[in-house]
């Protein structure tokens, strides 16, 4: 891989460092690197400056494309708790976006590490907070797994993709489609899917983690003609929405409000 | 190299960037500037990758959320990218003004690259990744009622060629080493052989850098995205030759052909 050189372990303080946290808007925001494994995660958090609710959501993010296209949904849910009194945290897992990490490497397992890093490292800047996790596509399947570990009381669920196995078909189907031609098996949309990450998607009991799972499960979904099945324990809220791969503000915005609306009470309480 | 991520203060809130630093001596700077939808990371951690492998030269990069998107989604709605991105430069700029800028602009960042070159003083390089030249297609009422209609009128018109942009990279052409670099299967090819005659006219030089039986753009194969990286940071090194002095008139011919065939 060209380029595959990567940042440093850790480093002194630097002139950039003064910029790292932002105070305004009712919000606090700081952006930082923790450590997961072998890797450096890049991390974004957001927090009221005065605290109101203690949950903190850790967004955990779907895998390679949806990744990218899902990431402002993830910041928004992040910004409208802690806009709500709460707090959140988007993270980028190993391998992904300003992260650290070898595609080749990349399983469920490590996955979910990643997201029981993330909330074990955002415990520790935010106590005041009790983190629980979100997932959001394949992201829900990661939550699920991490949260048996972490003793998480609440979970939340968007658009889960709770079978990674199907999941991963599904997207390798959708990729040949999108290349027209132009793409190779060697990659989904541009990112690696090698078949080691594939076999991992069967290697994690998911439904199992979800059937075990003590607390709140809360599931915000797309309407839809025949909706997967969901966990009979679940909470589930369906908002008449269409599902959008590629969601703009507006088509994001009755997800978000959903979530808030369950964890704080109505949004508009919260502005 | 470490990367440093920060939330650059603007009066309609914070826009989020990472800011690359090389290991030892900074030997330049470089801004990367994507296209429009695009995350400062890109398609597999594209610029991520490109960010490291300029740092490994002694470059100092930086890449910036867009308003509205990644940590900038809390940018109020409704100010300009450009103007965002400008302000993000110049924050960086004061704080690399010692150093020659290097600007590499991928699709509309290409736009962007020539809009901060203008005001560069101290510009070394623009490095265009199959950039887009058209007008971007404006979401007026004509365009929804075509959109209504379906296959009843006739298709909207390709954007013209926007003369704002490419008198721009012209000028920037005049300044420093300018290249674009395209597939050969790349659908802007055409727009970018014609940049090259109007730069060419105004007295400046571009070349193309052609990579063979490739679709550059999007960087839907591992393939596009090595050829991006490794052409990216062999034209910064020509850049930092030519700054460094004497070396200069190895420069390559306007169009050639090299690397890995697809």
């Amino acid at each position: 891989m060209v380029g595959s050189g990567e940042p440093a372990e850790s480093h002194s303080p630097h002139e950039w460092d003064a910029f790292q946290r932002w105070t305004g808007n009712d919000l606090v925001r700081e952006v930082y690197y923790f450590r997961s494994g072998d890797d450096r995660l890049y991390a974004s958090a957001y927090a009221s400056p005065r605290p109101r609710l203690s949950t903190g959501l850790v967004m955990c993010p779907s895998w390679g494309s949806e990744m990218a296209h899902l990431q402002d949904l993830c910041h928004d849910v992040a910004r409208g708790l802690a806009s709500a009194g709460g707090a959140g945290l988007v993270y980028h897992p190993p391998a992904h976006g300003d992260s650290t990490g070898d595609p080749a490497g990349l399983t469920l397992e490590r996955l979910a590490q990643a997201a029981k890093d993330a909330a074990r490292d955002a415990g520790g800047r935010l106590p005041q907070h009790r983190w629980q996790l979100c997932g959001i596509r394949l992201g829900a399947s990661v939550a699920m797994v991490a949260a048996e570990e972490l003793s998480c009381e609440l979970v939340v669920l968007i658009e889960p993709a709770l079978d990674p196995a199907a999941y991963f078909e599904e997207v390798r189907r959708a990729g040949r489609r999108g290349a027209l031609g132009h793409g190779t098996e060697e990659a989904v949309f541009g990112f690696p899917l090698p078949a080691s990450t594939v076999a991992s998607a069967s290697e994690v009991d998911v439904g199992g983690a979800v059937r075990r799972f003590p607390g709140r499960v809360l599931v915000v979904r797309a309407a839809r003609r025949d909706p997967p099945s969901m966990p009979a324990s679940a909470e589930t809220i369906t908002v008449p929405r269409a599902w959008r791969p590629r969601p703009s503000a507006r088509q994001r915005a009755p997800f978000v409000e959903a979530v808030i609306s369950a964890l704080a009470g109505p949004v508009e309480a919260a502005r | 190299m470490s990367d440093h991520p920060v939330l650059l203060p603007t009066p309609d809130g914070p826009v989020g960037a990472n800011v690359t630093e090389p290991e030892g001596h900074r030997r330049g700077a470089a801004v990367i500037l994507e296209g429009i939808g695009g995350r400062r990371f890109g398609v597999n951690r594209l610029w991520s990758r490109t960010a490291w492998a300029l740092s490994d030269l002694g470059l100092v990069v930086l890449r910036i959320d867009y308003p509205g998107s990644g940590d900038s989604a809390g940018v109020r709605r409704g100010r300009r990218t450009e103007e965002v991105v400008l302000e993000a430069v110049r924050w960086f700029r004061d704080r690399t003004r010692e150093l020659d800028l290097q600007l590499v602009g991928a699709c509309y960042g290409a736009n962007l690259a020539a809009r901060v070159a203008r005001e560069e003083p101290r510009l070394s390089r623009l490095i265009l990744v199959t950039p887009h030249l058209r007008k971007i297609p404006s979401r007026t009422v004509g365009v929804r009622v075509r959109r209504l209609m379906g296959g009843a009128l006739p298709r909207t018109p390709r954007p013209a060629l926007d003369r704002r942009v490419c008198g721009a990279i012209a000028a920037a052409a005049r300044k420093a080493g300018t290249v674009a670099i395209a597939g050969e299967l790349d659908g802007s090819l055409g727009d970018m052989i014609r940049l090259r005659a109007m730069v060419h006219r105004s007295g400046g030089e571009l070349s193309i850098d052609l990579v063979p039986k490739t679709d550059l753009h999007g960087h839907r194969t591992l393939h596009a995205q090595r050829e991006t990286v490794t052409r990216i940071v062999a034209e910064a090194g020509r850049g930092l030759e030519e700054a460094g002095g004497g070396q200069g008139e190895q420069r390559d011919p306007p169009v050639h052909r090299t690397g890995t065939p697809g």
